[in-house]
């Protein structure tokens, strides 16, 4: 477990050392937020008399956030193994799990410090925070962080290059996201629509998010859907999570 | 077994896995080598002989199709982990973190190895001054040259004090002052024979430095000795002859002398024991000589004499 932290740790490290991510990570939800929900605004307008869109898109663009930087933080593990620093841990007296869950770990991390940032700006969507909120917040983006970044994890073992991982990635993150609730609601969508989006994963990451800036805990605890979507959440997480400890502990021999 | 055998291969094979279009390529054939304890043994080839094979089995990194792996007693195929905790590796490709430092790739490292604090600290330090890169700790890796950054990885394998370092082709790519500069190294952290040294090269001037040479060819060890030795069974010296026609000349001086030879790259070698004149074959065949080389012989000789080929390839074929 030491060894996952150390990892963890020095994810974090190369990230800080590393800025433009940072600029780069932040600017493009931030300009998805003000361009898109300055854009929609009047057209949804009718559906949603009693939330302004800019309202109704924040936790959309939090979720956006984090769902990219959990994703595109596994980049880093090609970018290892090509640069020859996973081939020194594998040899390491370090269990299987720990490497795993050590660039989980760092993933997460980075992934919740960026989305970190931009909870602070949800009073300029019209959404009052406190401390309590914060910190369910936190929690809620960490679990969803850590599914996310497994997944990104998983495909990536796999892959030898980072150009092919961003095409790969561009092209599932983008529609999961997209059909999760995070753009238009999921009622009063098409009905094939919601089929698609009843399988989506990130629907479910999007229930609880857009949830958790509205309700306290109790109330949240009590709110059957918010129930089912987080359970749906944590078995993708535990899923994610299990299946990336699988891919570097049948490695050996390839 | 032998209680100074630290490291026992026996019957290893390996097939890499071929795809619909490419066949598998077995990578090594049936390779039995016992490596003592505190000894340092060059695995000598040329590219595509099976040493990064045999090397990738030892790290743990690859599990080969047959055959056996022993070290410290432990099983390489069961117990990988404990086979690990007894390595140091520095790999062809650089392992190290180019965005960290000098002293944060080794403090990396120490911890992953479980090294406590106050011994990762002084160890640490006491490494890179022996690599002559103390003043280089605060350093990004990426900022230094190949050869600093070679001699960071050799701190970063002995760092955990392992029992085995293993070199893959460790000073491929460095000009041959870094090159003399890590070999040197290596030597005074060879600690007096308590460590036990695997390093595969392609170099015969850094084979010749080790203990022992195994000398691999398409995945079959066919030799493995004092280098010295190897040489010495080539007798005292190898004439080297050029001429236009070097199968043709073989067979005339084995008829006129009864000296056996090898034509290598249209070269004629000739190991030349004490008893041979020099004079009668100038004598005899001066005319069809357009050079001649006396030398001693070398692990290039020992690998003709194995493979009919020369390691270093010649620019013919």
């Amino acid at each position: 477990m030491n060894a996952a932290w150390i990892l963890a740790h020095r994810e974090v490290m190369r990230f800080i050392r590393q800025p433009t991510r940072l600029f780069g990570s932040l600017a493009q939800p931030l300009m998805f937020w003000f361009f898109m929900g300055s854009g929609f605004a009047g057209s949804f307008s009718d559906g949603l008399s009693e939330q302004d869109y800019a309202e109704f898109f924040y936790p959309g663009i939090v979720l956006m956030l984090l769902l990219f930087a959990a994703i595109f933080s596994t980049i880093t593990l090609i970018e290892d193994r090509n640069a020859g620093f996973l081939q020194g841990v594998l040899v390491a007296p370090v269990s299987r799990l720990s490497v795993a869950l050590g660039k989980l770990a760092g993933g997460t991390l980075i992934a919740l410090f960026q989305s970190g940032i931009f909870l602070f700006l949800a009073p300029l969507a019209g959404i009052d925070i406190d401390l309590t909120m914060i910190l369910l917040l936190i929690g809620i983006c960490a679990l969803i962080g850590m599914g996310f970044t497994g997944m990104g994890f998983i495909v990536a073992w796999k892959l030898d290059s980072t150009a092919g991982y961003h095409a790969v990635m561009s092209v599932v993150m983008l529609p999961m996201w997209l059909l999760s609730g995070a753009l238009f609601p999921v009622e009063g969508a098409a009905s094939w629509l919601e089929w698609v989006m009843f399988f989506n994963p990130v629907t479910y990451a999007m229930v609880i998010l857009r949830q958790a800036f509205y309700l306290t805990p109790s109330q949240l605890l009590a709110d059957a859907e918010f129930v089912r979507a987080l359970i749906v959440s944590a078995g993708w997480t535990v899923l994610m999570v299990a299946g990336s400890a699988w891919m570097v502990a049948r490695s050996r021999g390839a | 077994m032998d209680p100074q055998v630290l490291i026992s291969i026996s019957k290893l094979s390996h097939t890499y896995a071929g795809t619909r279009k490419n066949p598998g390529r077995e990578a090594l054939k049936g390779v039995d080598l016992d490596i003592a304890s505190g000894e340092m043994l060059a695995l000598l080839g040329p590219n595509g002989s099976g040493k990064s094979t045999l090397l990738r089995v030892l790290t743990t990194a690859l599990v080969p199709t047959v055959g056996a792996v022993r070290v410290g007693g432990a099983s390489l195929q069961q117990n990988p982990a404990a086979v690990r905790r007894q390595l140091g590796v520095v790999f062809q490709n650089p392992a190290l973190d180019g965005k960290m430092t000098v002293g944060e790739n080794l403090w990396a490292s120490g911890l992953l190895y479980g090294m406590g604090r106050a011994l990762l600290r002084d160890r640490s330090r006491q490494l890179l001054q022996a690599v002559d890169l103390a003043d280089r700790v605060d350093e990004r890796v990426d900022s230094l040259s190949g050869g600093m950054s070679r001699r960071v990885e050799l701190a970063k394998a002995l760092l955990p004090e392992p029992a085995i370092l293993i070199l893959d082709e460790p000073t491929a790519g460095l000009d041959p002052v870094a090159r003399q500069e890590f070999w040197r190294l290596l030597e005074t952290l060879r600690d007096g024979g308590r460590l036990t040294v695997v390093v595969s090269t392609h170099l015969l001037d850094e084979a010749d430095r080790a203990d022992r040479v195994a000398i691999l060819h398409e995945g079959q060890m066919l030799v493995c000795d004092d280098p010295k030795a190897l040489r010495r069974q080539l007798g005292q010296e190898i004439l080297t002859l050029s001429c236009d026609d070097a199968e043709a000349l073989k067979g005339e001086i084995n008829r006129a002398m009864g000296l056996e030879g090898i034509v290598v790259d249209q070269a004629l070698r000739i190991p030349l024991d004490g008893d041979v004149s020099l004079d009668e074959v100038l004598r005899l065949f001066r005319p069809k000589i357009r050079s001649l080389t006396i030398a001693h012989p070398s692990l290039d000789d020992v690998f003709i004499r194995h493979t009919g080929e020369r390691l270093l390839g010649g620019f013919t074929n």
